[in-house]
């Protein structure tokens, strides 16, 4: 029953990111917040703590090696989602964002090198992926 | 620290695909890292178990009566029991032993076993197999006194 209502709350506050992130380029501090609580359910002191600063040293490590920058919005909601589900999690729903924003690059013609409001595709990423869990 | 201040505060979206790539990347090497170490402790604590279950079968079964005379004798079908009633109490459920072998020597007093050990990784939720390692565990006995 927890799983079903952190696995909800995860959703619901991912879409409302996703449209506001879409909208405006700009992830709501609600977002990381919610995340931050959902996390706090299922809280194991080395794996949490842990899932929440190997992404932020992982993204330290890749603007230091792209010499670019990070958006604040995308850094805390990478990180809040890492501690709310786990590493292996993130880096499914990660992964399924970037095929998922690959496709619709393709397919609208869009160049690869852009910016993309990273919460609108993690949101379906996280859905089609609960929704594949819960197949299993 | 103002870098992470920076980031706290800014709110800001948009971020290239190439950059999550790379994050993504970084992650899943850490995450492979992380899960090899996590596999090879399971790997160790199964057969430290294994060591001990064999242990325990040759101390207790070494015959009393022939030691007084510095003999050294094994009741080896006993011990070969006691070692599967021992592996069956102290393995927990998380492993699944498979046991090819098990060998026996009276005198010298040994016990060897073979088989294999298997468990799950975290990689299971998304239908990986199960991670399987080979183990051969050998207990020996030279007390005489």
């Amino acid at each position: 029953m927890q799983t079903y209502i952190s696995t909800l709350l995860t959703a619901a506050v991912l879409i409302y990111g996703g449209i506001v992130d879409f909208r405006r380029r700009e992830i709501p501090n609600i977002v990381p917040i919610v995340l931050l609580i959902v996390g706090l359910f299922d809280f194991s002191m080395i794996w949490s703590m842990l899932s929440l600063v190997i992404p932020a040293a992982i993204m330290f490590m890749s603007a230091k090696l792209t010499k670019g920058e990070i958006p604040g919005g995308d850094f805390k909601l990478i990180c809040t989602l890492g501690f709310a589900c786990g590493l292996s999690e993130l880096a499914a729903v990660l992964l399924l964002s970037a095929i998922i924003a690959l496709a619709n690059g393709l397919i609208c013609r869009l160049p690869v090198k852009r910016r993309i409001p990273l919460c609108s595709y993690m949101a379906p990423a996280y859905i089609l992926l609960q929704i594949y869990a819960i197949a299993l | 620290m103002e870098t992470v201040k920076k980031l706290l505060k800014d709110r800001t979206g948009g971020i290239s695909i190439i950059f999550i790539g790379l994050v993504l990347f970084l992650l899943l090497i850490s995450f492979l890292i992380m899960e090899i170490g996590a596999a090879y402790e399971n790997y160790y604590d199964a057969e430290t178990i294994l060591q001990r279950c064999c242990n325990s079968s040759v101390e207790k079964n070494m015959s009393d009566a022939y030691r007084a005379d510095n003999i050294l004798y094994l009741d080896v079908p006993v011990a070969i029991d006691d070692f599967e009633n021992y592996l069956a109490s102290d393995m927990p459920d998380k492993y699944t032993v498979t046991v090819y072998s098990i060998t026996g020597s009276a005198t010298p007093p040994t016990l060897s076993v073979t088989g294999t050990i298997t468990f799950s990784t975290l990689f299971k939720q998304y239908d990986f197999d199960d991670i399987t390692f080979k183990f051969t565990v050998q207990a020996t006995n030279y007390r005489t006194r």
